[in-house]
């Protein structure tokens, strides 16, 4: 319980508790052993959940099948990310992903399709994570969630406000729990199969993956808040420098 | 998501706001440019070739030492261990990591498929370089961002890093290998001896 006060307080920006990164370190993981312990319970469904759907799914259903998944999975993203957009003053973004998703609804299918990509409106990913980096959140230290996975205090709050701000929420499901079941699953599934041989490789082909799910997550995270697509040269290896 | 009218903008809004005294790369954009397309050049020339996986190495231990700042990024792999090293920990490191590095490429990148990588323009990072950007696509899936950091040695284009959807392999490695040591109670000597059983 203090820890999540802490986390809270952390972003709020109340109390003093910026966590730097060790010196030649990536960032600051005070939690790591509470970390590693639930990295390896997620690495434990993974193994016996996730691994397994994912490449039942992944073999067994038509590509066509796959892509009009994975469509509609990013369609169902975008009021979230419209929200998002608007939060951080980005109108002309908003704009488009509010347009893109009006036209996908109606001329593609309900989402399954994506005619909007051709009219010009892009997919352009945003979330929570990013509108707390531009209010001034710090990033805070490196924490591993049950089932949600490897993410930063700042990101973990950043899905936290996503998951509450997301209004297909608020909308029942057809199918009763099978419904509810396939809207937190399908998801998952979708990224699982669609990155299956590097989740693995990461996972199960490193000799502590722990330690590479965490540069890895980070780093990931971090190109997010690229400045209009440039990357900070302070994130690059200063190899001559050193 | 951007067109290319604002991201030219940007980058002139981006380019004003240096100061005065930012380091220029010493290698050009286009000359960076050219040796990344022919780094791809070499590297689909070894993976299409049909091979023994020992032999595959060695090509690929050839072109790294060729291209590749071996030396130095095997250095800023070590992190603050390096301080701590002898010289001969350090020879003996760098040669290790030599064919630790040679190994997990050819392990990992498999044999060429259709692959095909588009250079799609590039960005002075003062001292650091310069970062080539590229597409990757391969049949079937969905494309990859991947970036090149090049650098000068001896006034001769020099590869530096590689970033994969923004993971620094570089940065990586070098979280990993602190793990390894750590993991080892700090024990340099069997790091280096266990680094030549993996990749």
């Amino acid at each position: 319980m203090r820890r999540v006060l802490f986390g809270i307080a952390c972003v709020a920006g109340v109390a003093g508790c910026a966590t730097p990164a060790p010196e030649g370190a990536l960032i600051a993981d005070p939690w790591e052993r509470t970390n590693r312990e639930i990295h390896e319970f997620n690495k434990g469904l993974d193994v016996v959940l996730v691994r397994p759907v994912s490449f039942v799914y992944r073999e067994a259903t038509p590509d066509l099948f796959q892509f009009l998944i994975s469509n509609f999975v990013e369609h169902l993203r975008l009021p979230v990310i419209a929200v998002n957009d608007v939060l951080q003053g980005e109108f002309e973004r908003g704009l488009s992903t509010v347009g893109r998703f009006a036209v996908n609804t109606l001329v593609g299918a309900g989402g399954l399709l994506d005619p909007a990509t051709e009219f010009g409106l892009p997919y352009d990913p945003n979330d929570g994570g990013i509108t707390l980096a531009r209010a001034g959140a710090e990033e805070g230290a490196f924490v591993v969630l049950p089932l949600l996975g490897p993410t930063t205090v700042r990101d973990g709050f950043g899905r936290l406000f996503d998951f509450a701000i997301d209004p297909f929420n608020f909308l029942r499901v057809p199918g009763g729990a099978a419904g509810e079941v396939a809207r937190v699953a399908v998801p998952v599934v979708d990224v699982r199969s669609r990155n299956f041989e590097l989740i693995d490789e990461v996972l199960y082909e490193t000799e502590d993956s722990y330690v590479t799910v965490r540069a890895a997550t980070v780093q990931n995270l971090r190109r997010r808040l690229r400045d209009r697509d440039l990357v900070d040269p302070e994130s690059l290896p200063d190899i001559f420098g050193e | 998501m951007h067109s290319d009218r604002r991201q030219f903008l940007a980058a002139a809004a981006a380019f004003a706001a240096l100061p005065p005294i930012a380091a220029r790369a010493a290698v050009s954009p286009s000359d960076a440019e050219a040796f990344v397309a022919q780094l791809v050049d070499d590297l689909i020339d070894i993976l299409s070739r049909a091979t023994a996986q020992d032999t595959r190495v060695e090509e690929f231990l050839a072109l790294f030492r060729r291209t590749t700042a071996l030396a130095e990024i095997g250095r800023f792999t070590m992190g603050r261990n390096w301080r701590e090293m002898t010289d001969a920990q350090r020879e003996a490191f760098i040669e290790a990591f030599e064919r630790y590095a040679a190994r997990a490429y050819t392990n990992r990148l498999g044999d060429y498929n259709g692959q095909t990588v588009t250079i799609t323009g590039s960005q002075d990072v003062g001292r650091r370089g310069v970062l080539v950007r590229s597409v990757l696509r391969s049949p079937g899936e969905q494309p990859f961002e991947v970036e090149w950091l090049v650098n000068e040695k001896d006034g001769q284009p020099i590869l530096v890093d590689i970033v994969a959807e923004g993971v620094s392999l570089s940065i990586t490695q070098r979280e990993e290998f602190s793990g390894m040591v750590e993991r080892r109670g700090g024990d340099i000597d069997r790091f280096i001896a266990d680094l030549d059983t993996l990749g």
